[in-house]
């Protein structure tokens, strides 16, 4: 079991990805916006941070640089989940790497399943 | 044929827009729908989750409104023959959305309230186009007040009342920030060009804010930044009609 931080500006499709990441077995705890996403993360301390990168107000992408700032968060695994198609980023492979991004999936594409495969995965190389 | 002609008179770079912007916000409804049918696949068959299939209902609903609405823009933005403008009672109108809107407000913890002016006369519009804007305006609203794991109602308000001897101001409010004519002019011109225009509202609230206000200016009542009460929000001044009101 894992403590998963979700960023999701929507309502909806926060409580379905909340709803079936806890029937996997995690805790989620759902922000939706970059600020509150911080304050978050300082309540509880989190294992993987699951993100959109289109956020109100600060960025997914400002929230990043904040969240690595932190000693504590440096090395917690990231999933970017998001509406935007990677080749819109005007940034290379490089940057989501040096971020610690383990896996970057747009929305249409990407389903429950694989995130909730990917959460384990990521955990495990964390762990290892 | 018509509506064929009507649309090639509207200029390449507005219809790429309003296709770009159809095709980014029929995304959440449709990662809504995948996501909700990958919950309920998961959940147990003999007692169907009728929470996530309420809240599919809701997206399926909230998708086709958006289709029409992009029609009716495309229509109206095509040429101002095409509006039916008739004097209809703003309170009826705001009535109408707020009953259509209501089981979209309900998925997001949002209660909806109209208030109307003892001094509301008949305004000139084109109801189809009124409704889908402030349809649309109002789950914008919704989408974008409902930030919260707590549970906590938000509330929307639809509101009319006179701004002067010519006009009735109508709009939705709510408890938004970063609503400014600044912030929607600087919107107006980022359409199109980003993928966040209105930087305080997440994206997927603020396509349906441009949204109405390309069908609300297609009457030429674009949207302004207004307030109500304690709430802010967006309005638009509609001219008042002597006319008999026609329900």
């Amino acid at each position: 079991m894992a403590h998963v931080l979700l960023i999701e500006p929507d309502m909806l499709l926060a409580h379905h990805t909340k709803e079936y990441l806890e029937g996997c077995g995690h805790s989620v705890q759902w922000r939706s916006d970059a600020q509150t996403a911080i304050n978050g993360a300082d309540e509880v301390s989190p294992d993987i941070v699951v993100m959109e990168m289109q956020l109100a107000a600060n960025s997914g992408m400002e929230f990043l640089y904040e969240f690595r700032s932190y000693t504590d968060w440096q090395h917690v695994p990231i999933i970017v989940l998001t509406s935007v198609p990677r080749a819109d980023f005007d940034s290379s492979s490089i940057l989501w790497e040096q971020l610690e991004v383990v896996a970057y999936y747009f929305k249409p594409e990407a389903t429950l399943l694989r995130i909730a495969r990917t959460i384990d995965q990521a955990l495990q190389m964390a762990g290892a | 044929m018509v509506k064929q002609d009507l649309l090639a008179d509207m200029s390449i770079d507005n219809k790429q827009t309003l296709l770009r912007a159809l095709a980014e916000d029929l995304l959440l409804p449709f990662v809504q729908l995948k996501t909700g049918l990958e919950l309920l696949e998961t959940s147990d068959h003999s007692k169907p989750n009728s929470l996530v299939i309420s809240r599919l209902e809701s997206s399926v609903e909230a998708g086709l409104r958006l289709l029409q609405s992009y029609q009716l823009a495309l229509d109206g933005g095509a040429d101002q023959a095409y509006l039916e403008l008739e004097p209809y009672a703003i309170g009826a109108i705001l009535q109408d959305c707020a009953h259509a809107l209501t089981p979209y407000a309900e998925q997001y913890s949002t209660d909806i309230e109209v208030h109307v002016t003892v001094k509301a006369r008949p305004v000139l519009v084109d109801k189809r186009l009124v409704l889908a804007a402030f349809h649309c305006l109002g789950s914008s609203f919704i989408r974008a007040q409902a930030t919260s794991e707590v549970k906590r109602r938000n509330i929307l308000v639809l509101n009319a009342h006179r701004l002067n001897s010519q006009q009735m101001l109508s709009g939705v409010y709510g408890r938004m920030s970063g609503l400014s004519n600044q912030s929607l002019s600087l919107a107006r011109k980022l359409q199109g060009k980003a993928k966040q225009p209105f930087a305080s509202v997440s994206a997927n609230a603020a396509s349906g804010i441009l949204l109405a206000d390309s069908l609300l200016a297609g009457m030429q009542s674009p949207l302004q930044a207004s307030v109500h009460e304690s709430y802010n929000g967006l309005a638009a001044a509609f001219p008042i009609s002597n006319q008999i009101t026609l329900l």
